[in-house]
């Protein structure tokens, strides 16, 4: 016996070694969630109901992340082409997130960046050509497109990274906290659709404030109106068919009202099942009492979606996996959605032309595409290539 | 790794020079001691009565463990002057140019790469402990190896003996943990052929088995132990060496190098002498083309050789450690690469150590004649007598040996007082900054004049602070980068300042044209922790004023399109209490990692008190 020990002592402690050297096995995860709650990336486009339009995608593509800049282009109403119209003065690596104040204003906030923590903020009242400085919120600005939103008044109502939502009644100055993620969720209205999250915030068409986030409970859509001093759980009913999806506000947009039409509140909602994920618009004309939804466009394992609402209340979503884009456009309480051919490589965001033709705007490095979708065509037309000065290597 | 990286290229020359400087000013102090060590003992000797010093010799010097001449175990002596050697060759290699600033990115961080977490993390405290003072830390590595080196080879038998040993054997630890990441026993692809489970920890070993009194030599347990122990672990790097699926069986998979040929591969391509690059080459083109049949013959020998010392019977451990020893020089050569080519090595890696042991082991099984052992100084009573006259005593009846002995010890102290110095300080060396962005200029000339308004909304002119010395930069307060960095380090610099900071005015203008309301100066303020800091003063003002004070201290402030910061200088004035330039500091920080850290506080604390002085 006592000849034995040796070797198997030393087999054991072989053993023992090769156990901590090796790599662990692969193990499938246990306890994650049925469905992730998609998130929409912040590549986004609008429009103002002059005719105007802008968009914001993001370029440089180098390998290091803070040689990747967000950039904002600006289509005039009265001209064809996009041109570059980011706000100077601070870098745009961390994100920009745009917000229309009237027919030719925007303002545009800068996302938080390595070790600046608040965003700043610059505005612009001739679609972009020149930029002003504006107060600055802090914290910085939340992670989506709907992060900062305003509306005709002047008024900007804004979602932080620490899930505050704070407003301000001229274009910047002054902000003042409504409520924070928390509080909403420990509200009535938050334990009736169990909010998890905040994702955007806007405006009713009466003045009141929007905010949009995920629901723990399924089938529920996050949209809370603030009105008389409390928050109420305005979100639509969705169908039969999806009521056990959990329900994300991937867009939220209340448009102007013009000559034509009223004010319109557009939602564009992301239902995700173990099946896969449908999106629907919903729309209402009077700040979210009564809501229209679209037929679920069926969107299969999408992740990180581009969603864009424009001036009218229509929409154009593009789905990624990045390899097999695709995109489809709904108009304002339409009843399909239509599918739009295969986009072109890099797509980033849908925007619209002058002649409101579909647009796709693609990234390669610094070069920004516009391919445009004629009426009755099933080919996109390449319509103005736009190259960017990146400003490699200022950020590190 | 976050931290340990100060990011400076490993031959930065001021770096360099600053390394060879301090190793130049110790190594003086080293010949300085040995002078004062040998003048003192001649000293007394000559004022000490013979008869004294004859009585000295015969108690005080054994007490001291500094008497010489007992009969030492081969084996002892074996491996006391065989990693004494490998100390000072290993010290020798810490000495080169570029182990200063390269030895954290270059050596500790691919050590424990492919480690656990945990093991990266305590790495990772060293490393960095390592670059926030680079010079200091170089030098006690060097200084430390030698003294240790030398102290294991002069130390008479006698306890001064074991506890070189046990010195050996904790530096050994130190560097098999912090070095070694634990000679990288938790990280995939641990071979024996490649210095598993580290070189450092047979140091260690060594060490221990120096510091055993002399009587445990005295028998051949000592010997069994140690062959036994070897046997135990080659039988374990045997099996690990078989472990199917750890990719040492192929000499090629999918296309690409099997685990052994990849790593010699690489090694061959270090930079080395061409004759041993092409014979390790030829290895690793030999490994690929027959990868199954070298890791067979590896697994063999490892085996035979663990089964031949676990038996413990002597007909077969001669053989056995022949073959061990031939194993050992074959993997030394085309496997290890002789171990400090490539880089920055910093030792011959394992096989030299494991060959000291296996043959130390084998030696001790013939141990020292009880005569000759009996010679181990033994505690005599000694005559009463003073304290002071016993230790001079014993000093003057000290051996050559013993004095170059204690010399040794000394040198272990010259190396690693200054690091222990510079380690109770939390702030970096300012030789970072320094490296980073050269010397300071001295000037001395006006400061031009500015009216500005502070982040509370005063006027602040250059006039108003007058009788301080103002410490100046130009910082965006939108920055992403460097200027969040450098109002760190001025912030430091308040720190470090200490009650000075009451003669120092910390001000910063605004550089950046479009975002310089006096709500972005305090949002800044607040993002930086600046807001409480009384002497802190970050000013704005009209574009006009602001382009002024660019203008008159050379800033140029650019707005960059699509998205870019504004670019520019990273700079700090030292004007002193008249109102004069004193210096001015390239402030560019740099990568600005945790190694970098307060280093540039330092610069700018040391050109304020030089400022200050100056006034």
């Amino acid at each position: 016996m006592r000849r034995l020990l040796p070797p198997v002592m030393a087999v054991a402690a072989a053993l023992f070694v090769a156990a901590c050297g090796s790599k662990p096995a692969a193990t499938a995860p246990s306890g994650a969630p049925a469905v992730a709650v998609l998130a929409p990336t912040l590549a986004t486009s609008g429009s103002s109901g002059s005719g105007a339009s802008w968009a914001i995608v993001d370029m440089g593509g180098a390998a290091s992340a803070y040689d990747n800049f967000w950039e904002l282009f600006v289509r005039p109403a009265d001209s064809p082409t996009w041109h570059l119209a980011t706000p100077t003065g601070v870098a745009s690596n961390g994100g920009l997130v745009a917000a229309a104040t009237g027919a030719t204003s925007l303002v545009t906030g800068f996302r938080p960046s390595q070790k600046l923590t608040f965003s700043p903020l610059a505005s612009t009242t001739d679609a972009g050509m020149q930029w002003s400085q504006s107060a600055l919120l802090s914290p910085g600005l939340g992670d989506g497109p709907d992060a900062l939103a305003g509306n005709a008044s002047g008024q900007l109502i804004a979602l932080t990274d620490t899930g505050d939502v704070e407003t301000s009644t001229s274009l910047g100055a002054n902000w003042a906290k409504l409520t924070t993620e928390r509080s909403l969720a420990a509200s009535a209205a938050g334990r009736a659709c169990g909010l998890q999250a905040l994702a955007g915030a806007g405006w009713t068409p009466a003045g009141s404030p929007l905010v949009a986030g995920s629901c723990s409970k399924p089938g529920m859509a996050g949209i809370f109106a603030y009105s008389a001093g409390t928050w109420q759980l305005i979100g639509p009913a969705l169908p039969a068919a999806l009521s056990g999806a959990a329900v994300s506000v991937l867009g939220l947009a209340t448009t102007v009202s013009t000559a034509t039409t009223g004010a319109r509140t557009t939602a564009i909602l992301a239902a995700t099942t173990r099946a896969g994920t449908s999106v629907l618009a919903a729309w209402s004309a009077d700040g979210g009492t009564d809501w229209q939804l679209s037929p679920a466009l069926a969107a299969g394992r999408a992740s990180s979606p581009s969603v864009s609402i424009w001036a009218d209340g229509s929409a154009g979503v593009v789905l990624a996996p990045a390899s097999r884009r695709t995109g489809a456009m709904i108009g304002w309480q339409a009843a399909s959605w239509q599918t739009l051919p295969t986009l072109p490589a890099g797509t980033a965001t849908l925007a619209i032309g002058s002649g409101g033709e579909p647009q796709a705007l693609t990234v390669r490095n610094a070069t920004m595409t516009a391919w445009q979708l004629s009426a009755g065509s099933s080919q996109w037309t390449l319509v103005q290539a736009v190259q960017v000065t990146i400003p490699y290597g200022s950020s590190g | 790794m976050p931290g340990m990286n100060s990011g400076l290229s490993d031959t930065n020359p001021i770096l360099v020079a600053a390394f060879k400087a301090a190793l130049l000013h110790q190594g003086l102090i080293v010949l300085a001691l040995l002078l004062v060590l040998g003048l003192a003992w001649i000293g007394v000797r000559e004022w000490l009565p013979g008869g004294r010093r004859a009585g000295a010799s015969s108690f005080s010097a054994a007490t001291l463990g500094w008497a010489g001449g007992s009969a030492e175990p081969g084996g002892r002596r074996l491996l006391r002057i065989g990693f004494g050697l490998l100390w000072i060759f290993d010290g020798i290699l810490q000495a080169q140019p570029a182990m200063a600033a390269g030895l954290p990115a270059q050596v500790i961080e691919p050590s424990a790469a492919s480690s656990p977490v945990w093991v990266q993390h305590v790495v990772n405290w060293a490393g960095t402990s390592w670059s926030f003072h680079p010079i200091q830390a170089g030098a006690a590595a060097v200084w430390i190896q030698l003294g240790i080196g030398a102290w294991l080879i002069l130390a008479p038998p006698g306890w001064s003996s074991r506890l070189a040993g046990l010195a050996s054997a904790g530096w050994g630890l130190v560097v098999w943990v912090f070095g070694e990441a634990f000679g990288g026993i938790f990280a995939p692809g641990l071979t024996f052929l490649f210095g598993a489970p580290g070189a450092a920890a047979f140091y260690c070993v060594a060490g221990l088995l120096i510091a055993l009194p002399l009587r445990h030599w005295q028998s051949d347990r000592l010997g069994r132990l140690l062959l036994g122990g070897l046997g135990l672990l080659l039988a374990g790097m045997a099996v690990l060496q078989a472990w199917p699926g750890r990719g040492f069986w192929q000499g090629r998979a999918h296309g690409q190098p099997g685990t052994l040929a990849g790593m010699v591969t690489s090694m061959s391509g270090t930079p080395q002498p061409h004759f041993l690059s092409t014979l390790v080459s030829h290895f690793a083109s030999l490994d690929g083309a027959h990868g199954f049949a070298v890791n067979l013959v590896a697994v063999i020998a490892l085996a035979a050789t663990a089964a031949a010392l676990l038996s413990g019977r002597r007909p077969l451990l001669r053989p056995a450690l022949v073959l061990l020893l031939a194993v050992c020089l074959v993997d030394w050569i085309l496997i290890e690469d002789f171990g400090f080519f490539g880089g920055l090595g910093t030792d011959p890696n394992s096989m030299i150590p494991v060959a000291l042991l296996a043959v130390a082991g084998y030696l001790a099984l013939t141990p020292a004649s009880a005569p000759a052992l009996a010679t181990e100084p033994q505690l005599v009573p000694a005559p009463a007598r003073s304290g002071a006259m016993a230790a001079a005593g014993a000093f003057a009846g000290a051996s050559v040996r013993a004095l170059l002995a204690l010399w040794a010890v000394a040198i272990v102290v010259v190396g690693a007082a200054p690091m222990a110095a510079a380690q109770a300080s939390p702030d970096a060396s300012p030789v970072i900054a320094q490296a980073i962005d050269g010397d300071a200029a001295p000037l001395n000339f006006a400061a031009p004049s500015f009216t500005l308004s502070d982040q509370r909304g005063r006027s602040v002119s250059l006039a108003s602070l007058r009788g301080k010395v103002v410490l100046l930069t130009y910082l965006d307060p939108v920055c992403t980068s460097d200027c969040p960095l450098i109002a760190q380090e001025f912030r430091a610099a308040d720190q470090m300042l200490g009650a000075q900071a009451h003669n120092v005015e910390m001000v910063a203008i605004v550089a950046n044209p479009v975002y310089r309301s006096v709500a972005y100066t305090r949002a800044f303020d607040a993002q930086e922790g600046l807001s409480r800091l009384p002497n802190w003063l970050f000013l704005t003002g009209p574009l006009s004023q602001l382009q002024q004070a660019w203008k008159s201290y050379g800033i140029s402030a650019e707005t960059l399109p699509a998205g870019g910061m504004i670019a520019h200088n990273d700079i700090a004035f030292v004007i002193d209490g008249a109102g004069h330039i004193r210096a001015e500091l390239n402030f560019d920080p740099g990568p600005g990692t945790a190694s970098t850290q307060s280093s540039f506080a330092g610069e700018l604390v040391t050109t304020a008190q030089q400022a200050m002085r100056q006034a």
